[in-house]
This record gives C-alpha cells, structure tokens and sequence, in this order.
C-alpha cells in the first residue's frame, strides 16, 4: 500500500507506470480484433480493467484535489474539469480515452514543471558561480572564514584558479581574470595593481592580493542574482493580459459545453449521448495553463540569454518596450566614445605658475570630484609617478562641486576654477580659441575674494583632452539603424566642435553639445513626447550623474558597470560587458523573445478554438483534444527554449 | 506600507499563481503582490501591523488554490 503511495506521488514514476499500463492495454485490444484464436480469457475485460489501473495511478491526485475542491464549493478549475471529462468518458464506456485524458494531462504538468526548472538554471547557475570560502589576511596571518564575515577594507588572497568571493581592488599581482560569466566576454582580461575585479570572475593563473570594496550583499555577483530573480516578478504588458483572459477562459469553455450539451439536441432533435461526447472534447481542453506559462516562459528564456551575453534586464515590461524601441539617446561619453579622456597637453597664459604647478593644483582641485576629468587627471598622475617622477601635494580648502559647469577652490585669497566655456563666462572671463577637435577644461583664478571690486580673474591654462570614438561604435550604429532603430541622437556636455565632428564619424540623426545636464534631460524629454504610439525611447548612459535621463527614458540602458547603486535603481537594463554591441544584441534578444511569446500564445488559442470548431461538426474526437492540449503544452515550452538554442546572436562588431 | 519577498517551492501552475495574485491582492492591508510562477518568488506590499494575519491567510489561499506549491512563511 505504501508503494502505491509513493507511486501516486511521484509524478515521473506515475507517468511511466500509467503510460506503460495504457499502452500494454491498446495492445491487448488490437490482439482482440485478431480473428481465429480462441482466448480462455476475455481481453476485453482484461483491457477495461488495464485501462483502469492506468486511470487510477494518473488520476488519483486530479481526482482528489478535484474532491476537496468541491468540498470547499470551488469548481471551477482545471482539476475538477478534468476529473469530470474522464469520468464522462468512463461513462460512456470510453475506457482508453479516460485514461488517456489522465496520463496527457499528467504528461503536460510534468513537462512544464520540467521547463520551470530547467528556466531556473540560469539563476542557478550564477548561484553556482558563489564560493564558500576565502583566504583573509589578518595579524600577518593567513585565515580562511566565511566571504560574508570579510569586511570592507581588508586584503583577501586570491589563488589561481579560484573564484574571486568579492568585489576588490589589486593591490599585489598581476594575471588574468575569466569574466565570462558575468559579462559574457570569452576572452581573459589582464589585470594590474589598481584594477578592480568583481565577484564571481575566474582568476586564470597568478595569485592576486586585492583589497575587499563591498561585502557580499553588495558584490557584483550577488546583485546581478538578485536582480535576475527580481526580473521575474515584472511582468510585461502581454503576461498581464494573458493572465487576465485566463480568469474568463476556464468559465468560457464551461458555458461552450453546456450549450454543446443541451442545445443541438434540443434544437436538432439529436440524440443527447452524441452530443455528450462532443462535450467533453471541450472540457479536454478546458486548462488554461499552457497558455498562460508560455509567456512568463518566453520572457524568462529570454532574460536568461540575454544574462548570459553580460546584459542584465530588469524585467519582462523591459523586454517588451525595448522590442519598440523607435528612438536611441546617447550620453556621449562613456558610451559612444570610451570615456577614459586622455590628457593631451596643457596650454599655459600664465607666467605665475609653470605647467608642472598648474598640473598639481588642478588635481588637488579634482581630488573629490567623479567627473572623467579628475580621472584624467589622476591616471595621469600615477602614469608620472610610476615613471618615477613624483608628483607634489597641492594644498586646496572649500572644494565645491559646480554641476555643468566645473569645480571651485580656495587657497588663501585666490579662488580656482577649473571648468567649461559655462564656468568660466560666469566669471566673466572670455576663452581664447583652442584646438577644435579637443575636448577642452579651464583653469582660472581670481584674487581679492573679500572685495568684489578689487577682483581680479585671470584666465591661467587651457587642459586639453582626447576623447576617442569606441572603434565599433560607427558598425553598431548602423547595426541599430539596419533593425529598424528610426532615430539615433547624442546630445553631450562636450564642447560643440568635438560634438559635431564625432557626430559625423557616427552618422547620428542629430546631436546637441554644450548642453547642461537638466538640458539634455529637457531634450530627452522632448524625444519621449514626440514619440509615435506604442513606441519607446531608450537612453543609454555609462552610469554616472545620469539616473534622472536612466529614469524618465522608456528604457534606460546603463553601461559597463554594476558600480553606481542609483544608476542601477533607476536604469532598466544594465550591461556588464563595456561593449556597445551589447546595444543591438539586446533588441535582437527582446525582439525574439516577444516574437515567440506571441506565437505561443496565438499557437495555444489557434489549437484551442480548432478543437472546439472540429467537436462542434463531431470531427477530430477526444483523441484529437487530448492531443491538441498536450501537444500545446509541448509545442510551448520547446518553442520557448528555442529562444536560447541556437541563436545566432553571437557576432562581434569590431572591425565590422 | 512595506515591501517583503517570500518564496514558494515545488511547482505551481501558471493560472493558478493568477489566481492566488489576485485573492491575496484582495486581503485587507495589501497594497500589491507579484508572484513569479518561473522563480517561486512571491513579493508583498502590505500594512507591517498585519503583516502576520496577511502571511497567514495567504498560506491559507496558497494551500486551497494549489496544494503542490508550499508558500514559506
């Protein structure tokens, strides 16, 4: 009995038992048909009470879920529905049928929760990427503890061939990292002192020092988890809907039976029991599941491939709008353009300073400031210093941030200014001309800061920087535009001229520069409103001082990095790999994702309304539903996956 | 208000995640719910004073409406 028990409640084990049973069955009634041999048994009878044992052991869970459904007055579901088709069919002596409404019906469960969990391993194959351990230093000593006991600021071992536990700067070593699973890059990345690595990366062959920059809730790693799992709980426009007709489709098919049942033959004078068994092909297929997993089923395949080419998408709602993207908004730097300004020379006005002064005073300056400039200037300086040339200290007070124009400073009675053409006509100073194809900052200074009138300003030095077009951008544009992308804009904070020469290199639809951030956000706001119905605006943005334009674009693309926490709050898509071919291959992944979910859904109703056109002219059978409701099911889930299978997504722009 | 994540385990049907989303949305306290049939994930916007009762009845709900999944309080 214990057996039996067991049997029942194993759903493989269940199915194969019924199926095996259902089938010796069919054989024992083809034998029957076989005329010439006298049998000392009757088959038929042997066949019925197959038949049966193969109903009881597949149907016994619908049959008592379905009871105490009734029991609590909840008819109206799948189980009860199915249990009521069978148990028609036994009544009309349709032994083979009964069974076989079960075991298909059992088969179509199984196979869904089978396509569940296989969705699953793309979460869990992140999960898998998480290490137990890692060696800490501490006292001089080398420990090994749990990477949730690791605190900021501490140095942890990292050894060839290991998993790295935690987001962390290199402070000793140098080697190659495996980044593939996070960013979907296949190529090793070299790294050096001052890189930073991210958790769940793949240390190739050195044994790196690194100092631990978040705890595990906040490493990369975990993030991205989170954010995967997150992405299942926003649902795009289609799932809500389809959940929604699912609420009306089970009451609609039951009220199509019943006027199957009573109507014709009221009206035709037919006979009740050929009606009858029209009836229950409809209550066959009177479980909507199908229908409604195979959208939450696309979407997911689809987030998970796109995760695994180092695209984080935050939800089946994103998927859908960025499949309708019309219009793509650049934030120039970062995105289009590397990002990494490189100092190109400094032209000094000034016989107060030399250049190398001007250099250590306009980096004391930038010392608290984000801005790609200060980087510049920063990687410029340790470039110095490990030549061996040292750079001084510069001894700066009341830094001040000053957003779209620069930063501000004092030392003694002089104020500093290093900023735009904005900044420094705010001062009341008049720029000279400067190498147009150079992005350009000034430095300037006034003195007599107590007394306005004695205020003297005078223009010190022009830095002149190089920011360079990413060498694929020009192919992914053209990619963009090739799927239909109808306008391409880049509106920059850059200086006008380098705007517009980049913008031709690209081949942009239009671009603005010298732009203040809440300009660009209007601009950015102007593309939304003018948009065509059912249409979305994306902007992409590398993440930094850009989450209200992440925010208020339909789609809000950040770029190369999980680093800034509101960055990733308000973007919509993150992409990890720092490759603007990812752009493109998000659209083709959503665009294929939302093609499919849509042929899933019209395949399953297709299917459906067939079986209930074909039952109503006595075509097809009950054979043909059980067929046509499993085989939805099937057809489902193995069109979902082909989302992941063989696609030929996997191409390269460089050099295209 | 308050946001919390639960999960359930085993399998649940896709209508029936549906059908639960919408009972649970119907308790009294609850702002919003979302239930991912494909992750097991189950978030709750919900009055933190009855965050107990809703946690209970919405057992109760997972339980009626599909036994095969086990909601983890």
């Amino acid at each position: 009995m214990l057996k039996i028990k067991r049997l029942i409640q194993d759903d493989k084990q269940k199915i194969k038992v019924a199926l095996t049973l259902f089938l010796f069955g069919l054989v024992i009634l083809l034998i029957t048909n076989i005329r010439g041999i006298e049998w000392h048994i009757s088959l038929e009878l042997l066949s019925k009470s197959t038949f049966l044992v193969a109903y009881g052991i597949a149907g016994f869970s619908v049959l008592r879920t379905a009871w105490n459904k009734l029991t609590q007055k909840d008819w109206m579901n799948e189980y009860f529905l199915m249990s009521l088709a069978s148990l028609g069919a036994l009544a009309i002596g349709e032994w083979s049928e009964a069974a076989a409404i079960m075991i298909f019906y059992e088969i179509g469960e199984y196979a869904q929760s089978i396509a569940i969990s296989r969705s699953r391993k793309s979460i869990s194959d992140l999960l898998d990427l998480s290490v137990d351990t890692c060696v800490v230093e501490r006292n001089g000593e080398h420990v090994e503890v749990d990477p949730s006991e690791v605190e900021i600021g501490e140095i942890i071992l990292i050894l060839a061939g290991s998993r790295i536990p935690l987001d962390a700067e290199i402070v000793e070593g140098r080697g190659e990292i495996d980044t593939s699973a996070l960013t979907g890059e296949s190529l090793p990345v070299a790294v050096d002192v001052g890189d930073k690595v991210m958790s769940g990366s793949l240390n190739l062959n050195t044994v790196l020092r690194a100092k631990v920059d978040a705890t595990v809730d906040d490493s990369t790693l975990y993030r991205i988890i989170e954010l995967s799992d997150e992405a299942s709980l926003r649902k795009g426009k289609t799932e809500r809907l389809i959940s929604r007709f699912a609420r009306y489709y089970t009451p609609i098919v039951i009220v199509l039976a019943v006027l199957f049942a009573v109507l014709p033959p009221l009206i035709t004078g037919d006979p009740f029991l050929k009606w009858f068994e029209r009836t229950l092909n409809l209550l066959v297929i009177s479980c909507p599941c199908a229908l409604v997993l195979s959208v939450p089923l696309s979407y997911f395949s689809g987030l998970g491939l796109a995760s695994t080419r180092g695209i984080v998408i935050k939800g089946g709602d994103v998927i859908e709008r960025f499949a309708q993207v019309e219009t793509i908004v650049f934030d120039k730097t970062g995105t289009l353009t590397t990002g990494k300004l490189e100092l190109s020379r400094i032209e000094s006005y000034t016989d107060y300073f030399s250049e190398d002064e001007l250099f250590v005073l306009a980096l004391a300056l930038e010392r608290g400031s984000t801005h790609l400039v200060a980087d510049s200037l920063r990687r410029f300086a340790e470039r110095l210093e490990a030549r061996g040339e040292s750079v001084a200290m510069a001894e700066v007070q009341d830094l001040e941030e000053l957003p779209g124009r620069g930063v501000k400073g004092r030392r003694d009675d002089i104020v500093f200014y290093i900023g735009n053409t904005r900044l420094m006509s705010d001062i009341g100073l008049v720029v000279p001309e400067t190498d147009e194809s150079l992005s350009v900052v000034f430095f300037a200074m006034s003195s007599g800061v107590e007394n306005e009138r004695d205020r003297e300003v005078v223009l010190l030095a022009s830095f002149l920087f190089e920011d360079e077009v990413r060498e694929e951008a020009p192919a992914v544009l053209r990619k963009l535009k090739s799927l239909g992308v109808k306008k391409l804009a880049m509106y920059s904070g850059d200086r006008k001229s380098v705007v517009k020469r980049q913008a031709q290199t690209l081949g942009l639809d239009r671009y603005e520069g010298e732009l203040l951030p809440q300009c660009k956000l209007q601009y950015l706001e102007d593309d939304i409103a003018a948009k065509r119905r059912n249409r979305s605006v994306a902007f992409v943005g590398d993440g930094i001082n850009d989450a209200p334009a992440l925010s208020i674009a339909d789609v809000g693309i950040a770029m190369g990095a999980i680093g800034s926490d509101a960055a990733v709050e308000a973007a919509d898509m993150v992409l990890m790999r720092d490759e603007l071919s990812a752009i493109p291959e998000a659209l083709e992944i959503s665009r294929k994702t939302k093609r499919i979910a849509i042929e899933n859904i019209s395949l399953a109703l297709g299917l459906k309304a067939a079986v209930v056109v074909l039952s109503f002219f006595g075509l097809g059978g009950m054979w043909a539903a059980i067929f046509a409701d499993v085989g939805v099911t099937l057809i489902c889930i193995v069109n979902s996956f082909r989302i992941t299978r063989g696609s030929k997504l996997d191409w390269r722009y460089a050099g295209a | 208000m308050k946001t919390i994540r639960l999960r359930f385990t085993g399998t649940a049907c896709a209508a029936c995640c549906a059908k639960i989303e919408d009972e649970i949305r119907k308790l009294n306290g609850v702002g919003d719910v979302s239930i991912s049939v494909m992750t097991g994930l189950v978030k709750i916007k919900l009055d933190p004073e009855k965050k107990e009762s809703i946690l209970k009845e919405s057992k109760a709900i997972f339980d009626r409406i599909e036994p095969s999944a086990q909601f983890q309080i």
